[in-house]
């Protein structure tokens, strides 16, 4: 199932705006090639840069060297364990990560508040979430999503909460591409659910949409 | 196996990911160049976590091993200083 680039931000808006998101929702696209594209300015964690993708237009390309946490090396399948096994993890050999555009993604990553959580869980019929607070967003969230094709959230790790600035109150969900491909159709089925429909919804967390 | 002088051990039972390592790193720090540091560890992504990370400062890990059902040890020594 494909979509043009312009599909695809429409559908990033309409998410947006459906959900009264903070961050705008991002892809991340796991490749077994080298990619041609902007990397980092100095190496970081994968983490910080979803975040950092979420807040910003463009992209980022990263390759192993760029990831100053190993786990994420682990769990996006750049190189295999070497002592144990860490699970969740991508098992193909990843050359890149491109982080940022919806188009050529595999997962697409949202940041979300607990009501988000919920409206989602309802757009998608349910979500079968596992997390234990461990490499959260390279595993908990990416490698799940890409392995099992399938919704997951998670509720991160005290290294994305820690260093990669986000808030007590953010959750991050991954779906898989064609799941979010789904969710103009889901979103039109459930329009009692976008943010502003009754006109309640208020935000008293402080978590949604500025301005 | 050769047996190992140990100059400092480390005790990080009950601390997890990204501290095991922002620890050991603190550790190593302290000590000087050639010195063996024990670290005992039981999250899981630490036993992989840790020996990288310390590799790329310029440490050599000498050993990673299990040493009871939940807990591993690991052997670092210090590298030399830049």
């Amino acid at each position: 199932m494909g979509a043009t680039v312009e599909r695809l931000r429409e559908i990033q808006q309409e998410i947006s705006a459906y959900l009264g998101l903070k961050h705008r929702p991002i892809g991340v696209a796991v490749s077994s090639e080298r990619l041609n594209g902007p990397r980092p300015a100095q190496p970081t964690t994968f983490c910080a840069m979803v975040k950092a993708a979420m807040d910003a237009q463009g992209e980022i390309v990263a390759q192993i060297e760029d990831l100053t946490c190993p786990n994420a090396e682990l769990c996006l399948g750049f190189r295999p364990p070497t002592y144990v096994d860490v699970e969740p993890r991508i098992r193909s050999r990843t050359k890149a990560v491109r982080i940022g555009p919806l188009e050529g993604a595999d997962v697409v990553l949202f940041v979300l508040n607990p009501r988000q959580v919920m409206v989602m869980s309802i757009l998608l019929g349910g979500i079968r979430a596992e997390f234990r607070g461990e490499t959260a967003v390279c595993g908990e969230a990416v490698a799940v999503a890409y392995n099992e094709q399938r919704p997951n959230v998670t509720f991160l790790c005290p290294g994305s909460r820690d260093l990669a600035g986000f808030d007590d109150c953010d959750v991050v969900l991954a779906l898989p591409f064609n799941t979010f491909l789904e969710l103009p159709a889901r979103m039109e089925r459930y329009s009692s659910l976008r943010r502003d429909a009754h006109g309640a919804g208020q935000d008293r967390s402080g978590t949604g949409p500025q301005g | 196996m050769v047996q190992v002088r140990i100059d400092q051990e480390l005790d990080l039972r009950g601390e997890v990911c990204p501290y095991t390592f922002v620890k050991t790193k603190l550790a190593l720090e302290s000590m000087d160049s050639g010195q063996v540091l024990r670290v005992v560890v039981d999250h899981l992504p630490a036993v992989e976590n840790v020996p990288r990370s310390v590799t790329n400062e310029g440490h050599e890990v000498l050993r990673v091993g299990r040493i009871s059902e939940t807990d591993w040890e690991l052997l670092i020594r210090k590298g030399e200083q830049t």
